[in-house]
């Protein structure tokens, strides 16, 4: 009786149901006009050149230095992300813990940071804040006191948190790889926050120096987003940045780098280790290469988003992961080229052939008409995306500012993607991308993968402790 | 005097600025009772889409925890109309953004898409939500479980002190209680969920009436209700799901445990029962945690890693959930130093509080950083939507948005000093991480 009722809702769900057409994917409407960001420019009195893009939805201001030196400009590894961090330990007017009141206090956000490339020194505050803002933030950026007690304190924390680095299989097997690639001498094989040595060696003199020949107006851009205008921003900016005088800066020079004459395994032992973390590449490209387009819409094919190759793969048809991917990282020289995931430890072997295999196919074959037009569309339709909030929108600048991009840049940049054709995603891939000589790096239990990754035909397993060095 | 004018003045216009916030919601139910709000932002042309089932591993039973999480997987496996993976697909090809959450108290979807795109994102959610057991297969389901011990590996049993929180909760929390296992589960029940599981689990929790979908961004409200009654409108309605009801346990004694890790530093937890969300003093044990441990002129901050230097990091928040609440401390030790003497400074410190009170400053402080991190964090479309379905679940309201602020400047430093007594001097769980082989 029971069962008779249910058919008979079943039934009755059913026609109703049947009244629309689910079976078909709605079509979109049609495309509304992204309006891209007005970009104003301005050059203040000290030379500093100021971008701003109007945003007023919100009652929210924010401003980012961006210098053109970072760690890939320092002797010692991790001297600019130590400057960073000392900027704000005291100033002639402010101790460390008045700066953190101070700021907290109006519920601004500053932070200061540096990567291979670029310093960038960051301020979010709620607009009718903006003043005593600017007031610490210059305070900060024109007269950090670099005191010897805070100096001491900040190291020592610094390298306790290198020591906790060695914990996290993520970390080493990032820090390890790049050195596989770039060896110890070049900035780009040496992790930005340094290591312990490098660190021990670093001393406040160091930091001093790094500061007052790279914190310089002529090396600066100030990119600002937010309820403002450039009217209200200039006479705010000149009054608390007036002292800022500009000062001749260098930059950076990069040694060479090793060749890779053909593809090995190195591993790094993580005893009883729940997954195996995977690294695989090579040295690519800069992020000025002639074949920016092609590249990313490659990369987003072979493993730049959920629906590419790789991750359809590992995850989606093998299981094996929780998730995998491949990435240029473009810098102003050519960063690494990574495939990466964190695996099961019994399937670390069968992962790196299954990796091997995508980073072959993609060279080995065209791509299809609906794998291209795919990721076309997703990087095309998600330009809105990249322009939603104040700090999308000055990140989005801030790439026009390193690497000399046209303020056009991103009226053209749909164009050239659509432009892609098969025959160049092929190219690319061939030309950019050599299986045939990448290195292998891992983090997982040697005890129960090692057998399995000889077996590859890499040859011997080459065997690293957490820095890198052989053992 | 001075400065004192200052702070009077800042502490003002922050909460001008938190009180000028108006985000404008509508809300209607449908017939099958999915709840529908909607709120326009045309400042950009993308809209949110962000589905809300109030259901998570607060609802699994014993033996079946994980569960929750592991079936939110399976929502974006492909439905009826849409097809073995198509829906990571087509939410990619339009150019959006998706994905899925689970807690306790609920399982959260959204896809963030330009804004030609919203029919198509509220067809995919509507046939998720309608027909999702015709496209479930036996190998489906063997796949995601696969991914989720992934999962589980890459998040909790990899990671540094990654399995303290499901320790702690078993600590907590008595054995039937639904706090007392993680979200992500145990690889056993992991291994033993069942397709039957699965179609009772969709049938039960994933019913439109206990479902609030909110739309937010770029679209045209007349045309956009239309839709979500064409995709959802006919979806029949589910059983009852009754309301969870708050289930706030105390500890009479401290309960001491330690688990060794891969570790180099020994971390202490330090664990109070507090309040659940909708508790009265859910929003001053917020600006205690901050007066403890946020930022560098906190109690523990200044004490621990500042002035002594013995320790690496402090961290304090109110854990407030839909049934019940914790109140955590965290400090993570410097090399050699022992977490009996930073446990004796933690104990310290609360007392200075408990006895002494906090200051005006402290208050303020607290009160400025909470209410300028909600705007930051409003400037995301798909942070609004998410905030406004958590008021309209949690506080049956999706308008508190607007209001909840107002629970904290209404805040004195006697009600924090009051809560630091009532709530930190009870039984509580001590726990601690400690490297291999050197438990102490």
């Amino acid at each position: 009786m029971k069962k008779i009722i249910i058919c008979c809702i079943l039934i009755m769900s059913a026609t109703l149901y049947s009244q629309i057409d689910r079976t078909k994917k709605p079509e979109p409407q049609a495309t509304p006009k992204l309006q891209l960001p007005k970009i104003q420019r301005a050059t203040l009195s000290n030379g500093l050149s100021l971008m701003l893009v109007e945003h007023h939805e919100l009652p929210v201001v924010y401003a980012q230095l961006v210098f053109q030196t970072g760690a890939a400009k320092e002797e010692k590894s991790g001297t600019a992300n130590l400057t960073a961090q000392m900027l704000k330990e005291g100033t002639s007017k402010r101790t460390s813990l008045q700066i953190a009141d101070d700021i907290e206090f109006i519920g601004a956000e500053i932070s200061i940071g540096s990567n291979y490339d670029a310093t960038f020194a960051s301020l979010l505050t709620v607009k009718e804040h903006l003043n005593s803002a600017l007031e610490i933030y210059s305070d900060i950026l024109l007269h950090p006191t670099f005191p010897e007690k805070e100096w001491e304190r900040v190291k020592k924390t610094h390298l306790t948190g290198l020591l906790q680095q060695k914990d996290n299989p993520r970390t080493v097997a990032n820090n390890v790889y790049s050195q596989s690639l770039y060896g110890a001498n070049h900035p780009y094989g040496r992790p930005a926050e340094g290591t312990e040595t490098s660190v021990n060696n670093i001393s406040l003199a160091d930091l001093q120096t790094f500061y007052h020949s790279n914190y310089k107006p002529n090396n600066a851009t100030l990119i600002i987003v937010g309820d403002i205008t450039v009217k209200e921003i200039v006479p705010l900016w000149e009054k608390y940045f007036a002292q800022w005088k500009k000062e001749k800066v260098t930059q950076p020079t990069f040694s060479t780098t090793p060749t890779i004459s053909s593809t090995s395994i190195y591993l790094i032992d993580k005893p009883q280790a729940a997954q195996s973390e995977i690294r695989i590449g090579h040295i690519g490209v800069a992020r000025n290469n002639e074949d920016y387009f092609p590249l990313v819409v490659m990369n987003n094919i072979l493993g730049g988003q959920f629906t590419s190759r790789i991750n359809l793969n590992l995850r989606e048809a093998k299981g094996y992961t929780y998730g995998s991917r491949s990435g240029f990282s473009m810098r102003k020289m050519a960063g690494p080229f990574t495939a990466s995931a964190a695996v099961k430890t019994d399937v670390t072997d069968s992962s790196v052939i299954e990796f091997m295999k995508e980073l072959n196919a993609i060279r080995n074959a065209d791509v299809t008409e609906k794998e291209l037009s795919l990721a076309k569309n997703s990087m095309v339709r998600s330009q809105p995306q990249d322009f939603e909030t104040p700090q999308q929108i000055a990140g989005q600048l801030t790439n026009l500012v390193l690497y000399n991009l046209p303020d056009d840049y991103f009226n053209t940049s749909v164009q050239k993607i659509e432009q892609v054709t098969m025959a160049d995603v092929r190219r690319v891939a061939e030309k950019y991308l050599n299986p045939k000589a990448m290195n292998i790096v891992i983090v997982g239990d040697k005890e129960k993968i090692q057998s399995g990754l000889e077996k590859l035909g890499y040859g011997k397993v080459n065997l690293l402790d957490t820095e890198g060095n052989s053992n | 005097m001075k400065l004192l004018r200052v702070a009077v003045l800042f502490c003002f216009l922050t909460s001008l600025a938190v009180s000028q916030l108006k985000i404008e919601t509508e809300k209607y139910t449908l017939p099958n009772g999915l709840q529908v709000i909607l709120h326009e932002d045309r400042s950009v042309p993308l809209v949110s889409v962000n589905v809300w089932y109030h259901v998570g591993s607060g609802r699994e039973k014993v033996g079946k925890t994980g569960f929750a999480h592991l079936f939110e997987h399976m929502m974006f496996q492909g439905s009826q109309n849409v097809g073995d993976d198509k829906h990571f697909e087509m939410v990619q090809e339009a150019g959006g953004d998706l994905n899925g959450s689970t807690t306790s108290d609920r399982t959260n979807y959204y896809e963030t898409i330009p804004s030609q795109f919203l029919e198509m994102a509220l067809w995919l959610e509507s046939d998720r939500m309608g027909f999702l057991l015709p496209a479930m297969t036996q190998e489906k389901l063997d796949n995601q479980r696969d991914v989720v011990k992934n999962e589980r590996r890459q998040r909790y049993e990899n990671q540094p002190y990654g399995r303290a929180f499901e320790r702690i909760f078993a600590l907590a929390y008595k054995a039937e209680h639904p706090y007392n296992w993680a979200t992500i589960g145990s690889m056993e029940d992991l291994s033993a969920a069942s397709m039957e599981d699965v179609k009772e689990f969709f049938q039960f929790y994933y019913a439109p009436n206990n479902a609030s979908l909110v739309v937010a961004g770029d679209f045209n409200k007349k045309q956009t209700k239309e839709w979500i009654e064409k995709y959802f409108g006919s979806l029949p309605k589910g059983k009852e799901v009754s309301k969870p009801t708050t289930n706030q346990p105390t500890l009479e004694n401290d309960v001491r445990d330690s688990m060794e890790d891969r570790v180099q530093l020994p971390r202490l937890y330090m664990v109070w029962h507090s309040t659940p969300l909708s508790g009265k003093d859910d929003a001053a044990l917020d600006i205690l945690a901050n007066v403890i441990a946020g930022g560098k002129n906190s109690r523990l901050y200044k004490t621990l890693v500042y002035e002594k230097q013995i320790a690496q990091d402090v961290s304090a928040f109110q854990y407030s959930r839909e049934l019940a609440g914790l109140f955590f401390v965290t400090v993570t030790a410097k090399p050699g130093v022992t977490l009996s003497e930073l446990e004796k400074i933690v104990n310290e410190e609360i007392q200075k509080i408990q006895n002494e009170g906090i200051t005006k400053r402290e208050l303020e402080r607290a009160k400025n950083s909470i209410s300028t991190s909600f705007i930051y964090a409003l400037q995301s479309i798909d942070e609004k939507a998410d905030r406004i379905n958590n008021y309209n679940i949690f506080w049956n309201d999706p308008n508190y948005i607007n209001k909840d602020n107002e629970r904290y400047t209404k805040v004195e430093a006697k009600n924090v000093q009051n809560v630091a007594k009532e709530y930190l001097t009870k039984g509580k769980v001590i726990f601690s991480v400690v490297p291999m082989e050197k438990k102490n």
